[in-house]
């Protein structure tokens, strides 16, 4: 009887087997982007049509197993075992069939049906592999489908097979993993002490098999309902068998081994896929650089060759233009109004509309060398001296695009596998010199350092990177204890791009940002308008100034007079407001004099040195705490960071003016 | 008392397998990170954390499979083969698995299915 309530169906598989390619072919555009509740792990939901009635898709973490190891593994089972979703499609990687089935294994005993879509059936074939489905799905008792998704095969097939299994039509009777001989007996005992003490709605078998794998969550879970004297049992039954997870993951890959038997015709020994040929280069320690290098190196090229004239034009057209109109509408509005608009509310919106073409350049690239498999050899390349900063290797490439601009270098490190990792990434790459910095750096360095120019730009880079190592090291020492993930990274064959895939990831992250971070980039750039505009309707008497002669002490330490404090407090709206700032500032006099030969009278070269040290390391622009507040989904941390580089900014900065005085005698 | 238990572990797998018993020479038990590239090793044993020791059964690294060295250079992390997967390895993470290495080792795989 077809029930009137919404069909739900959980999409699980593991990292690589073209998950995000399923998911987009069943829902297009009909998805929504989130986190699952209370962490920081996305969470992908959309709608599809089955035979008429809607079904509500539901995409869980990729993961290899379903352990207690990661927030992933536990969210995906908790979903399953608490939401008891209606069907789990579980994708498989025909290429590497016997490791995708570990996860089926762990997923045939929990409360849901399953359906194998399998996946990468060409690229199977390409490597050799002949895999009959049919005999797979009389082998296991659940119902196979073969797919390749990159050509839109077998969808029908899936959601066809996904209706019958809903209505109780499909030919349904899983052949369950067998325990090895000698863990049954212990099972059996485990089973029966924790027999009435077991919580809705986890399943009993289950239950007692993940507490002989040592499973910390459930070990937990009962150790709370379990009476302390039956627990006790139980536990010196655990004790007896600590390691038993590798017999019961051996267990696994025997029963696997059963299925697959018939199934499957294998390449001959010897045979040199397309994958190895590439990888001889790709993840060779001298020549993996260099490649990594030339991609990173094209990137760039992308970015100036494209990007800024891009985004010179949106400057001029669409910005411009619009300023323009807005200030002949409002020719006869009282001059707050049209300083509000014109200034405050365009500019910002300026703002943040001259980052799109940037984004979408970084966020194309890393989602295309993310499709085809580059990105694993890239980190693996890199691991070595990321490790040695605490970061995993996968950090390297977003943190990279730092350089260009720190936003998409924050929103990329969802790459990183890791938590925690990905946490530390974050918190380092707003010191990654971004171009908007650089900007700052090349107009004031030559005005001071004449010749010595380069040498002091460079000098500023390698301070940042040192003080990102430094810090890197620091926080993972204290605030992670130190721990460093196990470096275990799986290398996934080579494949053709599915563009669908990558239009659809670098439309969502644009569109993400522009909510998110659009929205306090605007307000921001209003209230530092409003500050500098107020009370006096001139620069020189407003609120913002007030302030900068308050924190003139601190700036003495440098050097540095309220005009250039403020011009730092700008840059937290854009980089290179400070530029502009010092423009108003000291164009302000009246006389008609350049801002290079206003700065190079105002500024020594030991504080202009002092100014470029703190903007270097000063408090990230608006767009990128408005990212790093989006992916930590943290205010504490997000805060803690601006509070941190505010300090060592210039704290940094009044070291390096010190110091300079010293040395000059 | 580890060794032994790993060892009649290590047999009475061997035994449940349905496959002939495979005849080649061994050798000692080395650690991962020492396999030459191009060579298979059966593996024998992990230590490490539990934490760790989970993922790694997870891809396939369990007491009697076959791991094949992809690349290693001696220094750094290194790349092996299990169930057809790609694995990257760090090389401390690599000394934590032993193997058995074997030379004239037919393929497994072409055995198995050859004998449906």
């Amino acid at each position: 009887m077809a029930a009137a309530k919404t069909i739900t169906v959980a999409l699980a598989g593991q990292p690589n087997v073209g998950k995000s390619t399923v998911f987009n072919l069943l829902t297009g555009m009909d998805q929504h982007v989130g986190n699952w509740p209370g962490k920081t792990i996305e969470q992908k939901t959309g709608t599809f049509a089955c035979n008429g009635t809607q079904c509500k898709l539901v995409d869980l973490p990729g993961t290899y197993s379903l352990s207690a190891n990661s927030p992933e593994e536990v969210i995906a089972r908790n979903f399953i075992i608490t939401e008891r979703p209606d069907v789990v499609v579980a994708l498989l990687d025909a290429a590497i069939l016997e490791r995708s089935l570990y996860l089926v294994a762990e997923l045939l005993p929990l409360p849901a049906p399953v359906v194998i879509a399998l996946n990468m059936m060409d690229v199977a074939e390409q490597e050799g592999m002949h895999i009959e489905p049919h005999v797979l799905e009389a082998a296991l008792g659940v119902p196979v489908i073969p797919m390749v998704a990159t050509k839109n095969q077998g969808t029908r097939e899936l959601v066809q097979a996904i209706d019958k299994i809903v209505h109780g039509q499909a030919e349904y009777h899983p052949q369950l993993p067998e325990i090895r001989a000698d863990h049954l007996e212990v099972l059996a005992k485990i089973e029966a002490l924790i027999s009435s003490c077991v919580p809705e709605p986890y399943p009993e078998n289950w239950v007692a098999l993940k507490l002989l794998e040592g499973d910390s969550e459930i070990t937990e879970m009962m150790r709370a309902c379990t009476p302390d004297d039956v627990w006790e049992q139980v536990h010196d039954i655990l004790k007896a068998h600590e390691d038993a997870i590798i017999d019961v993951a051996g267990g696994r890959y025997d029963w696997i081994r059963r299925m697959v038997r018939a199934a499957v015709t294998r390449p001959r020994a010897g045979q040199i896929t397309r994958t190895d040929r590439l990888d001889r280069w790709a993840t060779h320690p001298l020549w993996g650089m260099l490649i990594l290098a030339g991609i990173l190196g094209v990137v760039f090229w992308l970015t100036y060759t494209v990007g800024a004239p891009l985004q010179d034009l949106l400057d001029v057209y669409v910005v411009g233009t619009a300023a323009d109109w807005a200030s002949v509408l409002l020719v006869h509005a009282p001059a707050w109004i049209r300083g509000l608009v014109v200034d405050g509310i365009i500019g910002g919106v300026g703002t943040v509309i001259t980052f799109l073409p940037i984004l979408v350049i970084f966020f194309a690239t890393l989602g295309f060398l993310e499709d085809i498999g580059y990105m694993a050899r890239a980190a693996y390349v890199m691991d070595r001296f990321m490790h040695l900063m605490g970061l995993h290797g996968k950090s390297f490439l977003p943190l990279f695009l730092g350089f260009g601009c720190n936003v998409p270098a924050i929103m990329g490190a969802r790459v990183v596998e890791s938590e925690r990792a990905r946490l530390l990434t974050i918190m380092v790459a707003p010191l990654v010199p971004c171009a908007a910095r650089m900007v700052v750096v090349t107009f004031l360095a030559p005005i001071f350092f004449g010749r010595a120019a380069a040498f002091v730009s460079w000098g500023l880079i390698g301070l940042s990177l040192a003080v990102l190592a430094v810090l890197g090291i620091l926080i993972n020492k204290i605030a992670f204890q130190g721990e460093r993930a196990a470096f275990i990274m799986e290398l996934p064959l080579y494949h053709v791009p599915n563009w669908r895939t990558i239009g659809l990831l670098v439309w969502q992250h644009c569109l993400a940002f522009l909510k998110k971070a659009g929205t306090l980039i605007l307000v921001m750039a209003v209230i530092v308008w409003a500050l500098s505009y107020w009370p006096g309707g001139d620069v020189e008497t407003s609120f913002l100034a007030r302030f900068g002669k308050l924190l003139e002490p601190v700036g003495a330490l440098m050097g540095m007079n309220w005009r250039m404090i403020v011009a730092l407090l700008t840059s937290f709206v854009a980089k290179e407001n400070s530029l502009a700032t010092l423009g108003v500032l000291y164009g302000a006099s009246g006389e008609k004099v350049s801002l290079a030969e206003a700065v190079r009278i105002a500024f020594t070269p030991a504080t202009a040195l002092a100014f470029l040290v703190v903007q270097m390391l000063f408090v990230p622009c608006v767009a990128t705490v408005a990212a790093m507040w989006q992916e930590t989904r943290s205010l504490r941390w997000t805060l803690f960071s601006v509070v941190l580089l505010l300090v060592l900014s210039f704290g940094m900065g009044i070291l390096v003016y010190q110091v300079v005085g010293w040395l000059g005698g | 008392m580890n060794e032994e238990y790993g060892r009649l572990k290590i047999s009475k797998l061997l035994a449940t397998r349905d496959t002939p018993p495979v005849v080649a020479e061994e050798e000692g038990l080395i650690r991962l990170n020492a396999l030459r590239p191009g060579d298979v090793g059966i593996l024998h044993d992990l230590t490490g954390g539990r934490g760790f020791m989970c993922r790694l059964a997870a891809l396939g690294f369990t007491p009697g499979a076959e791991v094949r060295m992809i690349q290693n250079f001696g220094h750094g992390p290194l790349i092996v083969s299990v169930h057809d997967t790609r694995i990257a390895l760090g090389r401390g993470e690599a000394g934590k698995v032993r193997v058995k290495r074997m030379t004239n080792y037919p393929m497994v795989n072409d055995q198995l299915s050859n004998d449906q």
